[in-house]
């Protein structure tokens, strides 16, 4: 394990709950702390350069520190940071892949632009910090349902695959229970959003209570599935890396929404009105711009490796490119467009890692 | 015109073509190439029609440029593979078409010769004109108006035969039995049936390949004599391991013969530069954007 890569992990980790603090607190409150903290992370991700996952990490890093300081981007840095630290340099790569880095500024920038464009929606903000929220435990219960071939239904889990694999029961137990209690407090909290009254409803605490706990136990399981990965096999844990990092990531998307609402205040507001917030509508158009260029340099290495440009990187690249003009575009359903964006380019960071 | 200009077509026309060309995504998803074109073009009539600001124009520009590539180069540009082993020369490659179809064989119009492959799984080749040329698994060459690259998809160099002894009351003798390939010898058919380059046993106890390299190579054979048949396990390490019942001869795997071959991706792709410049132009049209008010 890379023991730099690990600490940037744990000081981006620390960044994102500290900017959404901050943003609850006031404008901008805790931003230079957790600036600084990203910059650091970035700093000590250059040591592990040598790992593939470890450059774009470094990339999200940077762009969290200087250009777009917000909770999001600081997570998917961490979770990229997860990867560079559990999963080993291969022993030869040829050349030096510069898409990765590219893309990784676009996703910094869509992350940005999404969190941004999320916050700045039209509707109250108590009860769009419910539905974040929801959102955000729904996350967590899709991410906690992929991982392992959805084996944590069966109340199992592992890592590694064939003569490798380690099997983790312990581990299984509490993810299966954050998924549980995820499950419900998203069902619950989508009760109160569906209820005719914006005031706070006995659903709604519940569910409030319920996303604490599952976020709680989601990062007591993605913690022991590290602790135990480790004192087993490193070899397995590096093959399960990605699963890490996802429900990871996923734990962080539901603790950043829920500080969300805990911020929020409890008496409802008027709708503030369908506003377009101008910068995250030019983060999202840079964003879509990087993700052109990141295609762009993927089908020109390819072309220079491989000798085509029509490799499955450049595929993948462009799609993500697609997604990326697909949420510019001035029409409805602006959020589930820039959130499919940054899906798309975590997809493609994530099988580039 | 004003339908091809509503901004909801142009985002779902993008978002279908971004689920069709992704090569992850289930391949229930990917519709016929003709829909692909279609949609590619709806797409980019809408970003020429949509926009009335100059960033948007060059979005559209950029766009219409990138499309007529990838429909030039579809249409009169080549790609395909060309497997060679040492010392073998040709003047053709098996065209690939859409979905990796064959195409049957496209003539080069020169000679290619392997003259010998690199430990890193690189290749120096001799073409028609004298001329050697090297190439690597990060780094492509041209020739010809062609471009010669490794192919990513290359696993290793597979055996392309097993030298098995085989000892019995008369003698023994050395035969090869490659894939696809059996061999004859004292009246016993014998085949190859599973290879294992470097033979381990998982946790059950079921025999798989560690790697693709031949560390610990060990095979399950096929030996037949008449109407009988029997499945004899072979292991390098430990010759004559396996004596079935009723076969009175004693089979040892000797030795592993690896081809040194190399496969080659080859392409032709007229019009490359050109969609790399419609990809910046639409980047940079991105960012001329007016600011909003």
């Amino acid at each position: 394990m890379s023991s730099t890569a690990a600490a940037a992990a744990l000081a981006l980790a620390a960044a994102a709950p500290l900017s959404a603090l901050g943003r609850a607190a006031g404008p901008r409150a805790l931003d230079p702390p957790s600036r600084g903290l990203a910059a650091l992370a970035g700093i000590l991700l250059l040591f592990a350069g040598a790992r593939p996952a470890a450059r774009p990490a470094a990339v999200l890093a940077f762009a969290a520190a200087v250009l777009v300081p917000r909770g999001l981007a600081c997570l998917l840095a961490a979770a990229a940071a997860v990867v560079a630290a559990v999963r080993p340099a291969p022993p030869a790569i040829p050349g030096f892949a510069a898409w990765p880095l590219v893309a990784a500024l676009a996703l910094a920038l869509a992350a940005s632009a999404l969190q941004a464009a999320a916050e700045e929606s039209g509707s109250p903000r108590r009860l769009g910090a419910a539905r974040e929220a929801a959102l955000g435990g729904a996350v967590l219960v899709l991410s906690m349902m992929i991982v392992d071939g959805g084996r944590i239904l069966r109340w199992r889990y592992g890592l590694g695959a064939g003569a490798a694999r380690i099997e983790l029961p312990g581990a299984a137990l509490v993810l299966g229970l954050a998924l549980l209690v995820s499950l419900a407090g998203a069902l619950s909290m989508t009760v109160h959003l569906l209820a005719p009254s914006t005031r706070r409803s006995r659903a709604g605490l519940v569910g409030q209570r319920l996303l604490v706990l599952g976020a709680g136990l989601g990062g007591l399981g993605v913690a022991v599935v590290a602790g135990q990965g480790l004192g087993h096999n490193a070899e397995s844990l590096a093959t399960g890396a990605r699963d890490l990092a996802a429900m990871f990531l996923a734990v962080g998307v539901l603790i950043l929404a829920l500080i969300g609402l805990l911020a929020a205040p409890a008496a409802p507001e008027a709708a503030a009105g369908a506003r377009v917030d101008p910068t995250s509508e030019r983060a999202l158009r840079l964003a879509a711009a990087a993700a052109l260029l990141a295609a762009a340099t993927a089908g020109f290495e390819g072309w220079r490796a491989e000798g085509t440009y029509a490799t499955t990187t450049m595929a993948e690249a462009a799609s993500a490119a697609l997604l990326g003009l697909v949420a510019v575009q001035p029409t409805r359903l602006g959020l589930a467009r820039a959130a499919l964006f940054v899906i798309g380019l975590l997809a493609l960071i994530a099988r580039a890692s | 015109m004003s339908l091809v200009a509503w901004r909801g077509l142009t985002a779902t026309c993008g978002l279908l073509l971004a689920a069709a060309l992704h090569p992850a995504l289930d391949s229930r998803l990917h519709p016929p190439l003709m829909t692909i074109s279609a949609l590619a073009l709806l797409l980019v009539a809408g970003l020429l029609a949509g926009p009335r600001d100059p960033g948007g124009r060059l979005v559209g520009v950029g766009a219409f440029a990138v499309a007529l590539a990838f429909g030039y180069d579809g249409l009169r540009g080549h790609r395909g593979q060309l497997t060679l082993e040492t010392g073998q020369g040709t003047r053709s490659f098996e065209e690939e078409g859409p979905e990796g179809r064959s195409l049957g064989l496209r003539p080069l119009g020169f000679d290619v010769i392997l003259e010998r492959a690199l430990p890193d799984g690189g290749a120096v080749l001799r073409v028609g004109d004298g001329a050697t040329i090297a190439i690597g698994p990060g780094h492509a060459a041209s020739h010809g108006g062609f471009r010669f690259g490794v192919s990513a998809g290359r696993e290793g160099a597979g055996p392309s035969a097993l030298r098995i002894a085989v000892a019995g009351p008369q003698g023994s003798s050395v035969v090869e039995v490659g894939p696809g390939a059996p061999a004859t010898v004292d009246g016993l058919q014998i085949s190859l049936e599973q290879y294992f380059p470097d033979f381990a046993l998982d946790a059950k106890q079921q025999p798989y390949s560690r790697s693709s390299e031949p560390r610990n190579p060990a095979a399950l054979l096929r030996v037949a004599r008449g109407a009988r048949a029997w499945r004899v396990f072979v292991i390098r390490a430990m010759p004559g391991i396996h004596r079935p019942e009723g076969l009175d001869r004693v089979l040892s795997l000797t030795d592993v013969v690896v081809t040194e071959a190399v496969t080659l991706r080859v392409s032709r792709e007229p019009a490359a530069a050109v969609a790399l410049v419609g990809m910046t132009l639409m980047a940079a049209g991105m960012v001329w954007a007016p600011r909003p008010a």
